[in-house]
């Protein structure tokens, strides 16, 4: 297809006249049959590149993604946008959705899996019956050991390509280094795929990296970025508990619209918080990283982190929804001696120490052998006292052994024993890998020289230079953001009459306003 | 409200019930035990109006409630008013929970104000042409209906819109303001996201079981007001479209329900439907308690029916414990509960 008539369908389908940051060289390829890694920064529109592709080739696109928020997010904006055509399937469908919706998969230009999914055989049944064009694999970071959100479930994939007839795969992440995208083509068995990488240093974002002696510092510090001018700002936190307290202290120090959002919030609630911050009616999102994943809003000014993520990557990911308007933004980086053994904990809670697996294994043996009912994974995570994410690395390592098949399988004790050393063996080094990752965290943190260098330097041979201050070591402090013209959030406080009225369209309003 | 609703079933299960039973209650959990508990105690209405409930946050609120010696709780969980609690519910002046009528309408309501809400936000947005919208509500369901609905009125819009306003504004006014407020600062349209309950509680100095309660009172308030005149209220009136009135609550016991009208016995049913025969047993509980004119006489004779009925009001008790051992094991505890379900509610006092 010409590159004119790519333009037309760009602006038929999505309103735009031109394409973004690497979405047409990308889409060039995937229209030859090539297959594509593509790396492109937060923001500039990844999803794009295979939505378009989509609309145009006569069969179905698949697109794996691992977070089902994400996935119905994206969903919801293109049947905004009235594009009908497309589908999320998950496991919160109840089975007569489901079914329906399989029956007529076939119909669907555009269809979003989890990967757990893909692993349903019915799913893979009625796949298998129609005709894949393109195969996509969105946040492929997942499917390396090195990368930050390793998943079991990814390196099942290639085989699922296999299986749905070889289409063109198209793997996309914001945050790979070179070492996770040679990985990310071995484990998809696709080693002469096209990687098209483009730099993901954000030359309209200054970086700010300040130690605190104590929480109560924080804060104080917050309160006086906040206070100094209003403009859409999210703190990340590390838990939940620590974004509603935080929020809470804020709520009484600064004259601002804040909230808080995590994932333990009752849906709508959740939603409407969302939508809130995208709808100018909040100044400030107290959040986990629960937050932002397909939140597409333009005008965030400022990122603080009011704890520091566990590797460079996920930091990238989360200042990256800053500043997609183009215009200056900032990022805010708190840290107080105290908080080192935060990311400790999330890796404890993530894996398994090596020295525990034999006892795991033992125990595991034992529930296995003395339980005539069968415990689904949530009861054995319990009762291993594991987490989710624990249990997944042990059954996802007991499956490559042939001792788990759905359940684990008892037949040869000697077996668990060698077993429980090798994957001793694999979590040592995995182990080595994330305390790699958080000393890269810390010290960054430390860096004497310029933090924008050093911040993309495992990602990029060099950075451009920025169009705004570039970072606390190059002389930047927060006071000194430039600001067009302070952004407030609406307030509605009528009474509800007036509200009611505001809300309808109804004209009679403006006499109580 | 909440505390009066609470004290009021606290009152009502007389100590024979822990407070878990009382969250059971309030969250709606479809168990034969808490349906029952519902109806015995005639507490029913209550059933299922806190679907967002969580355990701590009843218990903090109990807490509460012992700490200022309105209710007593033994070590067993089981809860009884003192007498600042009886006074408590004697002397209430806040606005009574009226319209609840949760164990016949929890579901249906849940839907109808899923489908008010995306209405609203729908209406209001298409009126002035934004197409680009992301729904409040997630239920795949009420977005089909709602998109059904569309396209029956995207022709005369401005007008819907009118009306549903007109008749918002009226069926508001009928509430206290803070309900009135509470519902309509929750409600997303137009320009303007609805706020959270966190912010509805904070905004009017409330508890966030408070803001719940009655927005939830609210939603029962539309529902009734729009099913007794249709034709008053006709733009939100179609929201209750394919609502049943009927009756048993689980789609399993419904079936269930569907062969003993055919006359098949509780153990070809189990057979049948490859269930354990107390699961039928409790189906037959669940249709006792919820389907009007329910006969138990297949199961039990007339004047076994009064041996056990006679007792329960002797020993002034519900709990089947007490029954089951009055009759030394005469009757199973499926045939007590059966009895019990099937017994007329008793006049609901609060004092």
């Amino acid at each position: 297809m010409r590159n004119l008539d790519l333009k037309e369908k760009l602006y038929k389908h999505f309103g735009y006249r031109q394409f973004r940051q690497g979405q047409e060289e990308i889409i060039g390829k995937i229209l030859e049959g090539r297959d594509v890694l593509g790396i492109l920064p937060t923001g500039v529109g990844k999803s794009l590149c295979f939505q378009l592709p989509a609309l145009l080739f006569s069969g179905s696109t698949v697109v794996v993604s691992p977070l089902i928020s994400l996935m119905v997010d994206q969903v919801k904006q293109m049947k905004a946008g009235g594009l009908k055509s497309v589908i999320a399937i998950n496991s919160f469908m109840d089975y007569k959705e489901k079914r329906k919706v399989l029956e007529q998969l076939d119909q669907y230009s555009l269809i979003y899996l989890s990967p757990e999914m893909l692993q349903n055989k019915s799913v893979m049944y009625h796949l298998t019956k129609m005709h894949v064009d393109l195969f996509v694999i969105d946040e492929a970071h997942c499917i390396s050991q090195w990368g930050h959100e390793f998943r079991t479930d990814y390196l099942k994939l290639s085989h699922s390509i296999k299986q749905v007839g070889n289409p063109v795969v198209l793997a996309l992440s914001a945050t790979a280094t070179p070492e996770v995208q040679t990985d990310i083509k071995e484990q998809l068995a696709r080693p002469e795929m096209d990687a098209v990488v483009y730099p993901m240093d954000k030359v309209n974002m200054s970086f700010a990296i300040e130690e605190t002696a104590s929480h109560e510092e924080k804060l104080e510090r917050i309160t006086q970025v906040l206070s100094h001018n209003k403009s859409p700002t999210m703190i990340y936190f590390s838990s939940r508990m620590w974004a509603e307290r935080i929020s809470e202290e804020l709520k009484s120090r600064v004259d601002q619209r804040i909230a808080f959002y995590h994932g333990g919030m009752e849906q709508m609630d959740r939603l409407l918080v969302q939508q809130q911050f995208m709808n100018d009616q909040l100044d400030v999102i107290c959040c986990t990283s629960a937050f932002g994943m397909g939140v597409d809003k333009s005008n965030i000014r400022r990122v603080i982190h009011y704890h520091f993520p566990s590797e460079l990557e996920s930091f990238i990911q989360e200042i990256g929804r800053a500043g997609r308007d183009g215009k200056p933004c900032a990022s805010l980086m708190l840290y107080t001696p105290g908080d080192y053994h935060l990311p400790q904990m999330f890796i404890e809670n993530e894996l398994v120490k090596p020295e525990d697996v034999e006892g795991i294994l033992h125990s595991l043996y034992d529930i296995v052998d003395s339980q005539d009912s069968i415990l689904n994974d949530e009861e054995i995570a319990e009762e291993l006292k594991l987490s989710e994410t624990q249990w997944n690395f042990i059954k996802y390592q007991l499956e490559q052994e042939k001792l788990v098949n759905h359940h684990p399988n008892i037949t040869d004790k000697h077996e668990w024993t060698r077993t429980a050393e090798k994957i001793r063996w694999i979590l040592q080094n995995r182990w080595k890998y994330k305390n790699r990752k958080l000393q890269e965290m810390v010290s960054w943190l430390h860096h004497p020289d310029c933090k924008r260098k050093k911040l993309y330097s495992p990602f990029q041979p060099e950075t451009r230079t920025p169009e705004v201050a570039c970072c606390s070591n190059c002389g930047f402090r927060m006071e000194d953001m430039k600001l067009d013209s302070e952004a407030s959030s609406v307030r509605f406080t009528d009474d509800w009459r007036s509200r009611l009225a505001k809300i309808f369209h109804q004209g009679d309003y403006h006499a109580t306003d | 409200m909440f505390l009066y609703i609470l004290l009021a079933c606290i009152n009502q299960m007389k100590r024979e019930r822990t407070i878990s039973g009382i969250f059971h209650l309030l969250k709606g959990k479809r168990s034969a035990q808490t349906l029952q508990d519902a109806r015995v105690y005639g507490i029913d209405r209550f059933f299922g109006i806190c679907p967002s409930l969580s355990k701590p946050k009843l218990a903090a609120i109990i807490q509460e409630a012992a700490d200022n010696e309105l209710i007593l709780i033994e070590k067993d969980q089981f809860a009884s008013l003192t007498k600042d609690g009886v006074d408590y519910l004697a002397t209430y002046q806040g606005s009574r929970p009226e319209y609840f009528s949760g164990m016949s309408d929890a579901a249906n309501v849940q839907i109808f104000e899923g489908r008010l809400r995306l209405l609203v936000q729908t209406v209001t947005n298409l009126s002035v042409n934004n197409r680009a919208f992301l729904p409040i509500i997630e239920q795949p369901t009420i977005q089909q209906w709602v998109k059904q609905h569309y396209s029956r009125i995207k022709e005369n819009m401005k007008e819907v819109e009118e009306q549903l306003y007109k008749e918002l504004a009226n069926l508001l006014g009928q509430r206290t303001e803070v309900e009135a407020a509470l519902f309509t600062s929750r409600l997303t349209g137009g320009r303007i996201i609805g706020e959270t309950r966190e912010q509805l509680a904070r905004d009017h100095n409330l508890s966030e079981q408070e803001v719940d309660i009655l927005l939830s009172h609210v939603s029962y308030f539309l529902y009734e007001q729009c099913r007794i005149s249709r034709s008053h209220y006709p733009a939100i009136a179609t929201c209750l479209e394919g609502l049943s009135s009927s009756s048993l609550i689980t789609h399993s016991a419904k079936r269930t329900y569907q062969f003993l009208e055919k006359g098949f016995t509780l153990e070809s049913i189990a057979a049948i439907r490859k269930l354990k025969l107390s699961t039928i047993q409790d189906h037959v509980i669940e249709a006792a308690l919820v389907v009007p004119d329910f006969s138990i006489r297949p199961f039990i004779n007339e004047e076994h029916e009064q041996a056990i009925l006679a007792s329960a009001s002797r020993l002034q008790t519900r709990r089947l414990k007490r029954i089951f051992e009055s009759f030394q094991g005469q009757f199973s505890y499926f045939e007590l509960r059966l009895v019990l379900a099937a017994a007329k509610k008793e006049p609901m006092s609060y004092a």
